[in-house]
């Protein structure tokens, strides 16, 4: 069992090119079925083919409990969510990962539209594979 | 107020906390939990899910506990969903452990039953939320008490324009205003309507059920209003903003540059545009052939954002002729879009032979009436490519009097980039395809002229495409030595890619593949500075580098701050519109276009609709911009809506009463407490818009007739519809 796990692939290789993601108009409600169905608990919230940050599932919990929830993504949005490089080393999302504390990364090209989204599972199932 | 047992999950699986990270996280892997609860002396102490698996990335063989959320906060299966979540909110984790009371008053012990995730919670909030207005309504119309739905089709177009009216108002017979509102975001509906990759139609409900239905013909019917506009002469006399003094220098008279000119003089600003051309259109006029639009709408078009004032300087080089630096110097804000004018040509070996030309120079030069010096009248020609600008060339090649045209290209014949329609177009004037094969060399005569072109095949078995693209992976090419074979000819176009013609000396910010670096709003990293359209994406579609027009003009605006509103008075259209269910007769045409032995010069090929066509095409439209509107003073809440709705996309819920609410819907379209003083009902009608298809069967059913269908719009009184000046003058003017 490998106890230093070193991961040569590029964030390209890692990445999901499909992720869940909302609008600034799209509604708390709206975004809370977003994340039951796709076992996210952070979305980015896109607009323009530019991300303006994410809605955390926390923010969520926070109206529901205090019945604030007739508004919009664009009411709790929280920024920045980190962003990388398709070509960057997996190691750069995953330092981005932990020092941000967020459940994904998003990857976007370098004129900052989005392609994709690394999340800790995605740099992990390998890990568990070596 | 529902209770957490209502949401509880089982324990599954868990993992003694003595064993290693790097176990947990295999463990966790392979079984596909979102998180391990981790198990000591039989008690949970804590979590191991993915974000606690990052840790392993550095060293995974210290025992779990090290690694794992700790401690795991717990609630009692009968407290409120409200108390799950508040935990969850103030520790920070998405699981919490469940347990139950157990054992007599006074002695009671807890033991643990299960577990609340986060996932499960969200799901209960989203279910039992009424949202008053889902993401198909926009927020600052639902403030105006008005429902008003995106249909799929504009939010796939990328200029979103209004599609349901415009295809509503030709179904009505309103080409004309149908034409105004395609104008409200298109600047180019005469070329997009012929040319556009429609990614509205991809989307368009219609075509959502699988069978022989298909998408409404949302270009056509574009095209369709603007011949009827062109017909009759008429063109838009915009209300601009008043001047306020910023000057923005346009470069590049594209399709983004065009668009981008025309927004800023609506709000004010003094344009001049730079072309580098002698004529304006960039990509529209100088590289797509004529035959496949009608010029004359396109210089009408153009003609259209001239007349709003924008000073035309045309033949300039911007980077040659003037720098970047000095306009920056004389502007307020500098817009390059100068796209990807200039063709590549392979290094193999004799391309630097005169009769080896690139497609797009070849399409630029014909797009002038021009045939390019060399090109043989009566001889062969072959274009290496297989994309829509190589079926182009291939095409004009064709009309212009080569005796056989070959397309030569690395995908095999089904998956080759052009589309498929322009390919069957090209076959049937006598194009010759000849497939998997590769480009080696340019072969000369004995007196320095192209005899023929040197191909070697691929293995084809080799080659991998991108699955979401759908582009040829180039590295899978392999050449099969000893295959190679020439095709004898005397010219040789490549439509190999396209490049930008652009100095790097500009200090303009490039990215790696060359291309100029802008975010998706035009910002590039110099102050004032601002890029779009093909120049920075690549090569792409014509309704992209309008929406890159649209989206600069935005980000210029922004950046100088200086539009004064318009005095234009805002105006609220509220129209009930027409039952269309009798479009289920009719079938998708297509515009038909030309017998092949017509097609043979560069006379447009695409024939125009008629009157019956289009209507007939446009009634096929489900509207899904209209919404129900029920008169609230005469619903009685029967809930026959609600029994015939083909979809169950409507949920009649009555106070006091236990019905079905399975539609899911969120949008309320009616509250009302009719009769509830005489003992009769109170209640309000719920509705799924993304299950609702304005079958209006509903309104059919009603039988006190409260239900009719709706659109709202939203413009103001700045488009005015004038006579058109005379085209021969204005042409003259125009230079184009």
């Amino acid at each position: 069992m490998p106890t230093a796990i070193r991961d040569g692939r590029t964030v390209e290789l890692a990445m999901s090119s499909q992720f869940a993601f909302c609008f600034p108009n799209t509604s708390l409600a709206q975004a809370a079925r977003m994340m039951a169905q796709n076992r996210v608990t952070e979305l980015p919230v896109i607009v323009d083919q530019r991300c303006l940050g994410y809605v955390s599932y926390l923010d969520i919990l926070q109206r529901y409990v205090k019945g604030l929830l007739a508004a919009r993504a664009a009411d709790i949005v929280r920024t920045p969510l980190p962003e990388v490089r398709p070509d960057a080393p997996v190691s750069e999302a995953v330092r981005l990962l932990r020092e941000s504390g967020r459940q994904l990364v998003l990857v976007t090209t370098s004129a900052g539209m989005p392609v994709g989204a690394i999340t800790a599972r995605d740099v992990s199932r390998p890990r568990a594979a070596a | 107020m529902p209770s957490l047992s209502k949401v509880l999950q089982p324990i599954g699986q868990t993992f003694p906390s003595d064993r290693t990270a790097a176990e947990a996280l295999a463990q966790l892997t392979a079984s596909g939990a979102e998180a391990l609860l981790i198990e000591k002396d039989g008690s949970i102490v804590g979590l191991f899910g993915y974000r606690e698996a990052l840790a392993v990335y550095a060293d995974g063989s210290a025992p779990v506990a090290q690694y794992m959320r700790r401690p795991l906060p717990g609630r009692n299966v009968a407290d409120s969903l409200e108390s799950g979540a508040d935990i969850m909110y103030r520790e920070d984790t998405p699981v919490v452990l469940m347990t139950e009371d157990e054992g007599p008053l006074f002695r009671k012990t807890s033991r643990t039953v299960g577990i609340v995730s986060a996932y499960e919670v969200l799901e209960e909030i989203g279910k039992t939320t009424a949202d008053t207005a889902s993401n198909k309504v926009f927020a600052g119309r639902k403030d105006l008490g008005l429902n008003v739905p995106v249909s799929p089709c504009q939010r796939a177009c990328p200029i979103h324009q209004d599609i349901a009216a415009y295809v509503d108002y030709v179904s009505q017979g309103r080409y004309l205003d149908s034409w105004l509102v395609i104008h409200e975001t298109n600047p180019f509906p005469s070329m997009l309507g012929r040319l556009c990759n429609h990614p509205c139609e991809t989307d368009c409900k219609r075509g959502w059920v699988q069978g022989p239905e298909n998408a409404v013909s949302i270009k056509s019917l574009k095209r369709f209003a603007t011949d009827y506009a062109w017909a009759r002469r008429v063109k838009i006399d915009w209300q601009r903003a008043p001047e306020n003094g910023k000057r923005v220098a346009v470069v590049g008279s594209g399709p983004a540059g065009m668009t981008a000119a025309q927004d800023l003089r609506l709000m004010g600003y003094g344009v001049d545009l730079y072309e580098r051309e002698a004529k304006l259109g960039g990509l529209l006029s100088a590289s797509i052939p004529h035959f496949r639009f009608d010029h004359d709408q396109l210089l009408w078009e153009i003609q259209m954002i001239v007349d709003m004032g924008v000073n035309v300087f045309l033949s300039k080089n911007v980077g040659k002729d003037i720098k970047v630096e000095q306009l920056l110097t004389d502007y307020d804000a500098v817009f390059l879009s100068v796209g990807m004018m200039t063709g590549r040509i392979l290094p193999v070996p004799g391309s630097d032979l005169p009769e080896v030309i690139s497609a797009m120079e070849f399409l630029r030069v014909r797009s002038y009436d021009i045939v390019p010096d060399n090109f043989p009248r009566g001889g062969d020609v072959v274009v290496i490519g297989g994309g829509a600008v190589a079926t182009d060339a291939a095409q004009t090649s064709i009309k212009s009097g080569a005796r056989k045209v070959w397309m030569v290209s690395i995908e095999p014949a089904d998956r080759l980039p052009a589309f498929g329609n322009e390919l069957v177009e090209a076959r049937e004037i006598g194009l010759t395809l000849h497939t998997g094969v590769i480009v080696n060399a340019i072969k000369a005569d004995a007196s320095g002229h192209v005899s023929g072109v040197e191909f070697i095949r691929v293995d084809e078995t080799k080659l991998e495409f991108d699955p979401e693209s759908g582009k040829l992976l180039i590295n899978t090419v392999q050449k099969l030595p000893g295959s190679e074979h020439v095709i004898p000819c005397r010219y040789a176009i490549f439509a190999s890619g396209q490049i930008m013609d652009f100095p790097q000396d500009q200090g303009v910010p490039l990215t790696p593949r060359k291309l100029m670096e802008a975010d998706t709003g035009g910002h590039t990293k110099v102050a004032k500075l601002f890029a779009g359209g093909d120049c920075v994406q690549g090569p792409s579609f014509i309704v992209d580098a309008v929406a890159w027009g649209h989206r600069t003009a935005r980000s210029i605006n922004e950046l100088l701050g200086a539009a004064v509103p318009r005095d234009a008075k805002p105006l609220t259209v509220i129209e009930t519109t027409d039952d269309h269910r009798e479009a289920d007769y009719y079938l998708r045409q297509e515009p038909p276009i030309l017998p092949a032995e017509k097609r043979m010069d560069m006379t447009p090929v695409e024939l125009p609709w008629n009157d019956e066509q289009a209507i007939t095409a446009a009634l096929r439209c489900f509207q899904c911009d209209t919404v129900h509107h029920v008169d609230e003073s005469t619903c009685i809440l029967c809930g026959a809506c609600d029994d015939v709705c083909p979809e169950k996309a409507l949920d009649v819920v009555v106070y006091g009463e236990s019905r079905d609410t399975s539609s899911g819907g969120f949008v309320e379209i009616c509250n009302t407490v009719l009769g509830e003083e005489f003992g009769g009902k109170a209640g309000k009608i719920l509705v799924n818009y993304d299950r609702c298809t304005n079958c209006r069967i509903c309104e059919d059913h009603c039988p006190v007739n409260c239900i009719t269908f709706q659109r709202v719009r939203f413009r103001d009184d700045a488009m005015q519809m004038i006579p058109l000046t005379p085209v021969a003058r204005v042409a003259a003017k125009a230079g184009v």
